[in-house]
């Protein structure tokens, strides 16, 4: 597992030129400030929830900051897909199996804010639409997958690797339908044009999603080893 | 004991690696266009008269700016993450 993390590393190379969220005032504002009323609630309880887990077992808070961190290098890492283009890695997976997909919505917006304050990726106008694809779409699902692969009573390394690779996926799925609900025109179809912006994010994301997949797994392995007792503590899905 | 330390050796080495292709090898392969260039073109050739109607508040200013900015999200989200291990391997030698 080791080795193959590290193998992966090495092959990942920052690429100029972006990614994957929706560029600042791309978003009409009507939906802009839906999804942002969409995502509100989500941080709350996600906010209300992390307190709550911190306050119960201060001892995962490093751990916390290292799911957070996660997200903020996989993130930072743009990678070329065999599609011709560019994207990066999201991993918003560990964090919503170890703590809860709601506690995500924080470390989402986070890292999203710090992206467009900082390197006018993504934007503030976008925030909410971004943060409920990533944060929202990206960490239920993840814990859902993880929770269906269990009871199916797949290995725990398959279950994470399944739950981040179907993450990493349905975030550009719910990005490319926030897209095309925004730009729906007389011509076509909601569905025709879901399927232009998708045929640009999917398709690009399936390889990278499949490194996003086997980077969980390897961390979330090297996680378990060294705090499995505290994890468990907040989480006793884990075992 | 002597696993601990191949771990604390691989996490400096991979961290540093990263770091340093953040800033060298983004200038060698760059043909590969964001897929959010791309869906700005989709948004242009659905709805041609749209006009983003907000701007970045700042942006980096050349590529190398640019290029050291990712390098610093890098190297924060790293320093936590060997932060975390470094100090759970110290603990477990106790």
């Amino acid at each position: 597992m080791r080795k193959i993390g590290i193998a992966l590393c090495i092959l990942i190379i920052p690429f100029k030129g972006f990614s994957m969220h929706i560029a600042e005032g791309f978003l009409p504002k009507e939906w802009a400030l839906f999804w942002m009323v969409v995502f509100l609630p989500f941080l709350i309880v996600g906010f209300r929830k992390l307190k709550k887990q911190l306050e119960d077992v201060p001892k995962v808070k490093m751990l916390f900051a290292v799911a957070a961190a996660f997200v903020f290098v996989l993130s930072s890492f743009k990678i070329p897909s065999v599609a011709g283009s560019s994207s990066h890695l999201t991993g918003i997976a560990l964090g919503a199996i170890l703590f809860g997909a709601s506690t995500m919505s924080v470390a989402g917006v986070i890292v999203l804010l710090f992206q467009a304050l900082l390197l006018a990726h993504g934007g503030i106008t976008t925030l909410g639409a971004n943060a409920f694809s990533m944060a929202v779409v990206g960490a239920f699902s993840a814990v859902w997958v993880y929770k269906l692969a269990s009871k199916l009573k797949l290995s725990q390394w398959l279950s994470i690797f399944l739950a981040a690779f179907v993450s990493d996926i349905l975030i550009y799925v719910a990005t490319s339908l926030q897209l095309a609900l925004a730009f729906q025109s007389e011509t076509n179809s909601l569905l025709e044009n879901a399927t232009k912006f998708m045929s640009v994010f999917a398709i690009t994301q399936v390889p990278l999603a499949l490194i996003e997949g086997v980077f969980t797994a390897f961390v979330f392995k090297l996680i378990m080893n060294y705090s499995k007792s505290e994890l468990l503590l907040i989480n006793p899905l884990l075992k | 004991m002597k696993n601990k330390k191949i771990i604390n050796i691989t996490i400096i080495v991979v961290a540093l690696g990263l770091i340093a292709m953040q800033f060298f090898l983004a200038d060698i392969v760059s043909n590969f266009e964001g897929t959010d260039d791309q869906a700005v073109g989709i948004i242009n050739e659905l709805a041609p008269n749209y006009k983003p109607w907000a701007e970045s508040i700042w942006e980096p200013s050349g590529e190398w700016g640019e290029t050291l900015l990712f390098a610093f999200q890098t190297t924060l989200g790293l320093g936590v993450i060997a932060f975390y291990f470094i100090k759970r391997n110290s603990k477990q030698k106790v």
